[in-house]
This record gives structure tokens, sequence and C-alpha cells, in this order.
């Protein structure tokens, strides 16, 4: 028996009132909180208040495990990155915080790439928000038929399916070339010398990939210029409506107090 | 029991993807020095799943697997794979390098063999499975079954003592087929351990004597070819269709069921 | 002339001299059910395409000559508008899906909702074609939940929704299971009792012998022999151009070399006709 092959997106299928808004909806709550950050004073009181929003919404979609999973996995590397530089170089630098043998950890920097960090982990948190519970058929739908163009919707939402399609195809090359002899563990210079017979499969596999799928999605008449109809229907309502127009709302009023005040 | 007589040996081997998916169930058997052996079963049977425990891409998780007499679960996959080589079925998932020669001698550089040694197993494999036309191509450039052809030659140029072939011939004509087969005489010449996954169930009839056959994820058969087509109600159970010839043979009832076009008239 | 009308096709691939299609001339008559087999690298793919409009409009290069469906030239039509009459399928069924469509029903309108068919319609046509493949159980599911075949099956269904008069299949044989491959041709011969014209590009002879009304054998581009199975799947020509007989064949062969097989009955290469002209000594 195979194992069951998951839907190639990073959709997680649930039935939550998140799973259920409109698409357009998650993208103008990722504006706004993403404007809110790096715009309104107070920054750590901001901040702290956008991220226990985010961990709201995320507790009450069902989405809060793998978000959290996604997210230490993204960030703990940038985290190792950013804490040792900004702690050291960054250019306010004055108290030191750790004495080291050959360097000093400083408060402002450190201050500074943790602040930084927050920031950047509310904006995934709110991109997560919109990748987990928006299926790409929903959305390619949506701006297909509000823009009036299938290519602009196929290359919007085309990310949301090659990312998850590149993993299984990652896997699948890295099993072919271990099976080779290639060593993909080891010292750093092994694992760089094992990157390129790694990178070559997939970028070209990729090509012939996207190739075939182009020309199966136009013998299905996908650029025809006719006006398209569709059987799913994504929901939407006056309420949805409203809110998205108070979030626009929000994030003018935002960059607005920001530019006049 | 002396585990050492063996290429490949499994005992009660399991694997599982999660908790509710069991992929292959209790499946034990042997592979001896020299031995070619045909891999059948319907697809997502757990034939590949099967394959990839005998190079440790995957381990078990219930039995064992024993190569060269030593347990697979204590070597990893590149000390596994100067033992075991596995040709996957999609060779655009292993082709890296520009030139046709060099991807040939990518497995057997990752070996450490010496330089000479190199030459000589990839000029081998590149005339047995007729690249030489081709070795400074790149093979980005060739066609689908020119590259399946690439990638078969870099899995014999290993020279492992086992080989596992994962549909060698699937998008082969009958000139690619045969090159393969004659590929395979010359395998057994140099006492390789062969296995062969594969839905081409003629070609099983005229090169394979012994079957092992997979049903959702269970050994149902593991024994003589002849035995093994004789047994229609297993066939259909695995999905499978029995050989041409066999088809003949069956329905004029010949008491020795032919596996190739001579035998069934010479049986007439 | 109601079918498909060939005349001088000439294509090259974009940088190439060679030509992958060399002067083939042809009439495919509606409804009938082709074979087009080869070695590799003969011409089968590239004539698929062209009767596709794939060559030259997606892949680009040189063509010269005329394709006509009923009537109607269609060479220099773009592929989505030549989709509508002639359907196509692929070799890998994991390519041709688009991939963002939550269910097997869903993967199969899309063809419909692209042309603007409306709603009621689409629900009533993907419904007949779910049972015509036998995947009404699935239509709920996700395309990538499906096995091998049941994939090769919705493609089929994706490719026959638009109900097209012809149905170009390449080598769709190649990733299934033998009842897989024999099931596609059960689904191909059912289409074509319908009217639908079928041309298949298929490495399986056996396949071919026991299904086709024609076959056409290509070679370097060109047509080496075209004609009823039963005369083109046992020309010694077929040695010439890389390709084996059926075995059923090469036992009619052997059986005549021995004095078993009739005087003046002609080579078979299904299993119908070998045993025929087995029993019939």
């Amino acid at each position: 028996m195979q194992p069951h092959k998951s839907h190639p997106t990073l959709f997680i299928e649930k039935d939550s009132w998140l799973h259920r808004s409109h698409p357009f909806n998650k993208l103008c709550y990722i504006l706004v909180i993403g404007v809110s950050v790096y715009v309104l004073p107070e920054k750590w009181l901001t901040d702290i208040v956008l991220l226990l929003i985010n961990l709201g919404v995320l507790l009450t979609a069902g989405i809060f495990k793998p978000s959290l999973n996604f997210l230490w996995k993204t960030m703990l590397p940038l985290a190792l990155f950013m804490i040792p530089i900004h702690g050291t170089l960054y250019p306010e630098n004055h108290m030191v915080l750790i004495s080291l043998p050959w360097f000093n950890i400083y408060h402002e920097g450190l201050l500074f790439a943790l602040n930084t960090l927050l920031q950047l982990s509310i904006v995934l948190i709110a991109s997560l928000i919109f990748v987990f519970t928006t299926h790409p058929a929903d959305l390619i739908s949506t701006i297909s038929q509000t823009a009036g163009s299938p290519t602009l919707a196929y290359l919007i939402g085309s990310p949301l399916l090659l990312l998850p399609a590149m993993r299984e195809r990652i896997v699948a090359i890295q099993s072919a070339q271990r099976s080779r002899g290639l060593d993909t563990q080891g010292n750093f210079l092994k694992r760089c010398y094992g990157l390129l017979p790694l990178l070559i499969p997939l970028i070209l596999g990729s090509l012939i990939e996207i190739e075939q799928r182009t020309v199966a999605l136009e013998l299905r008449g996908f650029k025809s210029a006719n006006p398209k109809t569709s059987v799913r229907k994504v929901p939407d309502s006056k309420f949805q409506k409203r809110v998205r127009q108070l979030m626009l709302t929000l994030t003018i009023c935002i960059i607005g107090y920001r530019v006049l005040g | 029991m002396n585990r050492k007589a063996f290429q490949v040996r499994t005992e009660n081997l399991t694997f599982r993807y999660s908790e509710h998916i069991i992929a292959i169930k209790n499946i034990s058997f042997d592979l001896s020095t020299g031995e070619r052996v045909a891999l059948v079963g319907h697809n997502g049977s757990g034939k590949s799943t099967l394959a990839k425990h005998f190079n440790g891409l995957l381990q078990p998780s219930a039995g064992k697997t024993w190569i060269q007499g030593i347990d697979s679960s204590c070597q990893s996959v590149s000390q596994l794979a100067k033992k075991t080589a596995l040709l996957f079925q999609n060779p655009d998932d292993q082709i890296c390098k520009q030139v046709v020669r060099d991807e040939v001698a990518f497995g057997p550089n990752n070996l450490g063999y010496p330089r000479q040694k190199i030459d000589l197993l990839v000029n081998k494999a590149l005339s047995d499975f007729d690249l030489l036309p081709l070795q400074k191509m790149n093979p980005h450039d060739l066609g689908f079954s020119e590259r399946k052809r690439v990638a078969l030659a870099s899995i014999v140029a290993m020279d492992t003592p086992v080989i596992v072939f994962d549909e060698p011939t699937a998008g082969f004509d009958s000139r690619e087929t045969k090159l393969f087969v004659n590929a395979l005489e010359d395998l057994k010449d140099g006492k390789k351990t062969v296995l062969i996954i594969t839905h081409d169930m003629d070609f099983v009839a005229e090169n394979i004597t012994r079957i092992l056959c997979l049903q959702e994820g269970e050994k149902v058969f593991d024994g003589n070819t002849r035995d093994f087509f004789s047994n229609t109600e297993m066939l259909a159970h695995c999905r499978l269709l029995p050989p041409q010839v066999v088809q003949l043979s069956t329905h004029f009832q010949q008491k020795r069921l032919a596996m190739t076009p001579e035998d069934f008239v010479g049986g007439f | 002339m109601s079918g498909i009308e060939i005349q001088k096709l000439t294509y090259y691939y974009p940088g190439s001299d060679k030509a992958s299609l060399k002067n083939v001339s042809l009439k495919i008559p509606k409804g009938e059910f082709v074979g087009i087999i080869g070695a590799n690298n003969s011409g089968k793919s590239t004539f698929c395409c062209a009767l596709t409009g794939i060559v030259p409009h997606l892949y680009h290069g040189r063509i010269q000559g005329t394709i006509k469906l009923d009537g109607t030239d269609i060479t220099n039509m773009g592929v989505g508008q030549v989709a509508r009459n002639v359907g196509m399928v692929m070799q890998n069924p994991k390519n041709q899906l688009s991939g963002f469509h939550y269910t097997v029903f869903e993967e199969v309108a899309f063809g419909l909702e692209n042309q603007g068919v409306k709603r009621d319609k689409i629900i009533e046509q993907v419904n007949r074609v779910l049972l015509m493949t036998g995947l009404q159980e699935l239509a709920e599911r996700s395309p990538y939940q499906l096995s091998g075949g049941q994939q090769q099956r919705l493609v089929f269904a994706a490719a026959i929704v638009s109900e097209p008069s012809v149905l170009v299949v390449d080598d769709p044989t190649t990733f299934l299971d033998p009842m897989g491959a024999k099931e596609v041709f059960n689904l191909l011969c059912r289409l074509n009792k319908q009217g639908v014209t079928i041309v298949i590009a298929e490495q399986r002879l056996e396949l071919i012998a026991e299904y086709a009304d024609r076959v056409i054998a290509l070679e370097n581009g060109k047509v080496v022999l075209d004609g009823i199975p039963c005369e083109v799947l046992v020309s010694p020509v077929l040695k010439k151009i890389n390709l084996e007989w059926t075995r059923y064949t090469q036992v009619a062969v052997l059986a005549k070399e021995k004095g078993l097989w009739p005087e003046g009955r002609p080579l078979s290469a299904s299993f119908f006709d070998t045993v025929q002209g087995m029993e019939n000594k």
C-alpha cells in the first residue's frame, strides 16, 4: 500500500472561520499587519499586541502547531545569524551586555536584532495564515474572475504550488543521488560539493515539469479569451466585503498617520 | 544459519510510513550471489519501498535486512552504495552532469574507485548501452529513452555486487530492451545479484527464472517463473497479465507451459 | 473530407536542421482507431504534437504543409482553439494535472470552465465522463491522492469532457501496470465506438494489434508502413526500423517454418488470429 500522497500545496485542510474567509480578506490582513508592524509607534508594545492577535487567529483557525513549526524552522537560522552580527556590529552599540574573550555583545544591538526578528515573525505568521488556509484553487479562481486574467492568477497562485512540489522532488533527487554514493552528510565542504548534484536535477526537472504543465493547460483552453465559468464557488458576503474595506481603510489611515504625523 | 551465504536477506521486513499506513509487511526472502530475480506486483504493492531497504534509504520499522551478511541498519547509505546500486524510475531525478561520460562516471567517482578502474567501467557501460556516440553530448539534450540509458549505464558502472533496477525497460523500444537484456547477461557473467522491478511480463518470461510477487505490501509468491505464470488466479489478483506466449500455451493446454515462442512451437 | 487530412507535413524543432517529420501525407477517416508505431525518436510524439498544434505553436520551430480537420485548416490555429476538437493525453499523468484543483470533479471540469460552458451543463458532462472512466467514486478526492492508473484515467476524463471528435494519445501506458494498460485501451475502444477518432502512439504492439483498425509506422519522421494491423505488424520492415514483431507473430513465423501454419494464411499479430491459425492447421 502506498502512502497517502498529500496535496502538492501548503494548504492545510480544515473547516474553520478562517478557511471560510475570502482569500482577499486574508491578503488584506497581511497588508494591515505588515504596515502596522513597520509604521506604528511604540515598537515593542505594538509588536507584542500584533503577535498576540496573530497567535489568537492561529489558535482559533486550528493551525497553531504547523505554523509554529514552520516559524521556528525559518526564524532560528536567521536568529543565529542576526543576533551575533547586530549584537557586535550595530552602529549604535554602547552598553556591553556580555563580554567574551574576542568580542562583546551589546545591549542596543541585541535589542535591535530581537525586535527585527519579532517583526519578521509577525509578518511571516500573517503570511502563513494566508498560505495554510487558502487553497490555490480559490485564490486562482478569485483573481481570475476579479482581474479577468487567468495568466496573472496562475502567476500569483503558482508559487504556492511550486514549493511543496519542489519539496517532494528534492526528496526523490536526494534518494537517487545518495544511491549513487553521494555523501550528503559529513563536513561543510562535503555538503557544499553535494549541492550541485541536487540542485541541477531539481532545477532542470522543474523546468521540464513546468513546460509539460504549460502544454497541458493550453490543451485545456487555459488561455482562451472567453469569459470563464466556475464550478467552484468561493464564498463571499456583505460582511466579508465590509471587513475587507475596513482593513484597507485602516491601512490607509496608518500610512496617513505616519506621513502626516 | 549462515547469513553470509546470501547477498541480500530480509526477515519479517515491515515498513510503515505512518501508524496507519503499512507499506510492506513481514517480507522474508534471500538473494544469492549471481541470482537474477524479478520483483512484480501491481502499482502501489510496495516494490519500490522494499528496494529502498537494500541501500539503506529506508530502515525497517520491524524485521531486518542484511546486505552481504551485515545488518543494513548498522551501515550508512554511502556505505551501502558500495554494495547495492539502485536505478530509479525517473532518470531526470539523477542526471546532474553536462556531459554523458561524466554522468556515467558520477557513481564510480563517488565510490572512490581508482582512475583506471573508472575509465574501464565507464567505457564498458557506455558500450553496453550504445552510448559511445553520445558520450560527449549533454544528457539534457537527449530524449527520454536516451536519458534512461544514461541512467542505467551510470548504475551499472558502479560495479556493485547487488543491483536493483526499478522499471528499467519502461519507455524503451525493442532495440533498447535488447541492449538491457545483453547487459544483464554480462552482469550474470560478473556474478552480480540482480533484482528487477518490472511490469513487462514478456521480458520476465524470457529472461528470469525466479519471481517475487507482492500484493498490498505482502509477499504472495516466491518461486519459479513457470509456476508463477501457471497460477492465473493470482496473476489476476495482482493485476498482471500473462505473457503473450503463456496465453497461447495456456489456451492450447500445453503440458509444460511455454515461456518463449520457440518453447511454444516446439511443444505444439 | 470528414476526418484528418495531412498534406506534406514537415517540421523542424527550433535550431535543428534535421526534420522531425518529413513530408508526411495521409488521411485518417472519422472514427478510425489508428496506432502510430516506431522506435524512440522516430517522430511519433512530434506527430501527435502536430495534430494538436503543440508544434509549432508552443514549441515553435518551422512547419510546412497542412493539417485539416473536417475540411478546416488547423495548421495555423492556436492550441486552445484546436483543443476544442482535438483532445490530447500525454505520457506522464502527473504533469498534466493543473495542480490547483481541490477535487477530481473540478479537475475534469476545468476545460469546460475555460470554454465558458454554463455551470449546469458542466456538472452534467463531468458526471457522465466520470462514470465512463470509472472515477465516479473518486469525484471528491484530491487528484494527488489517486494512484498512477487512476491519475491516467483522470487525465483521459479531462481530455474527453469537451467531447472532442479526435483524441490523440502519446504513449499512455509507460508507467502503468499491465491491467492498467489494458484498461486504457478498453476505454479508448469505448470512445471509438462512440465515434471518436483515436490516434495513439504506443510501444506495446500486441495492444495495437488487438485494438487498432490501422497502423502507421514511422522512421526518422517518415511514414514507412501504413495499413491494417495484420499487414503492418507482421512486415519484415519492422525489424529494419528497430521494432520487434509481437510474440504472437514470432510464434506464427516459427510455426510456418515448421509447417504448422495453414498454407496461404497470412501471419498473425494478435492472440486471436494466432490461435485461429494454429487451430486451423
